[in-house]
């Protein structure tokens, strides 16, 4: 029976690395290796969390909304700008996170709250913009929001989601709502 | 020989390291905390830099000092409801209010007027306005205001477009 390529390969592997290598050589390598590992970053893992958190706000202190907050998807309630909107997402009804749909204009009145970003921990101040003109949105429901993270109750109008801001508009009429970011909170 | 590997990866990880773990620098402005308790509380209708553009709200910018022609003006701005029922400590509050004033209201403010200080503040929040035409006092304070400067004449356009908005509802609406 002819000795298959395989093995032949096999044995002259295990050969050379048997007359090149010594034991004491391998174990002091092995050592090395051992003692420079924690030294390198564990590669395939994302880093952002082990770096100092730029802003005290430990986990802890998280609102139910920021601990499920996202940064990738506008068109969701969970959209980190959203964390206290109330009603539908212009970005649903052919607008933006912060621009009105065609046929809508923005009310000159707003309210301005704050969110806090996930990618970088910071909290940024948001003015809520209503879009009017048109009669309210037809959007999925997964585009009707309702998050309330520092919103006030009614009777401090200026911090309450509840308002439809349409005043001063041409028509008072609500079509859906946005959320831009004016800066970062100091 | 040995170390041709680990010296490899050595040379990698500073590169590696920081670019991964480092926040992204925002390149949004930060807005200090006296603008904030500003933006929070007065300028989702006044406007972010305190031009509301429309009759609707008065503007700020360029306006607001002509108050402090009258020491009745003086006080108006601080028992609006609004600013006296503010969700802020007086201290706060003082900063806020001088930072309307003086920064929106820039040339608007009469020479050699004083900041509002904590103890004033304290005072005329505890004496809000009370009175249910508010739109009438703020005209009787305007015309006050306007007489002492008459550069404020500019004020009356809030009011002008007020009454006129109040003349429609009361025009549609039964007889008040």
């Amino acid at each position: 029976m002819p000795v298959s390529f395989l093995d032949t390969l096999g044995e002259a592997v295990t050969r050379r690395l048997a007359a090149r290598s010594s034991r004491r050589g391998m174990l002091g390598r092995m050592g090395a290796a051992m003692a420079v590992a924690p030294a390198f970053p564990l590669l395939p893992v994302r880093r952002a969390d082990a770096a100092p958190a730029p802003t005290p706000n430990p986990a802890a202190t998280l609102t139910d909304f920021e601990r499920r907050a996202q940064s990738t998807d506008p068109t969701k309630c969970t959209y980190w700008r959203h964390c206290a909107i109330d009603g539908v997402l212009c970005g649903c009804c052919g607008g933006g996170v912060h621009t009105c749909p065609p046929g809508t204009e923005p009310s000159p009145v707003s309210w301005i709250g704050t969110c806090r970003n996930p990618d970088d921990g910071r909290s940024y101040v948001i003015a809520y913009r209503d879009c009017c003109g048109r009669n309210i949105c037809a959007a999925p429901k997964s585009c009707g929001c309702n998050t309330a993270d520092r919103e006030m109750p009614i009777y401090r109008p200026q911090a309450s989601n509840d308002i439809i801001w349409c005043f001063g508009t041409a028509s008072t009429a609500y079509h859906c709502s946005t959320a831009a970011i004016i800066g970062q909170a100091g | 020989m040995r170390l041709r590997f680990p010296i490899l990866f050595l040379a990698i990880l500073p590169v590696q390291g920081p670019a991964r773990a480092g926040p992204v620098a925002s390149p949004l402005p930060v807005i200090p905390a006296v603008q904030g308790h500003y933006l929070m509380g007065c300028g989702g209708c006044h406007g972010i830099q305190g031009r509301s553009g429309r009759e609707v709200v008065p503007d700020l910018a360029g306006q607001v000092g002509y108050f402090l022609c009258t020491p009745e003006g003086r006080d108006y701005l601080v028992r609006l409801p609004n600013v006296a029922f503010a969700n802020l400590s007086s201290a706060d509050l003082a900063r806020m209010m001088n930072f309307v004033v003086f920064t929106f209201g820039g040339a608007s403010v009469p020479a050699n007027s004083r900041p509002y200080t904590t103890a004033e503040i304290a005072a005329l929040r505890a004496d809000p306005l009370r009175t249910a035409d508010l739109h009438g006092y703020r005209d009787q304070i305007v015309r006050a205001v306007t007489r002492a400067c008459p550069a404020a004449a500019a004020l009356h356009g809030y009011d002008v477009a007020q009454a006129a908005r109040e003349g429609q509802y009361t025009g549609a609406g039964p007889a008040r």
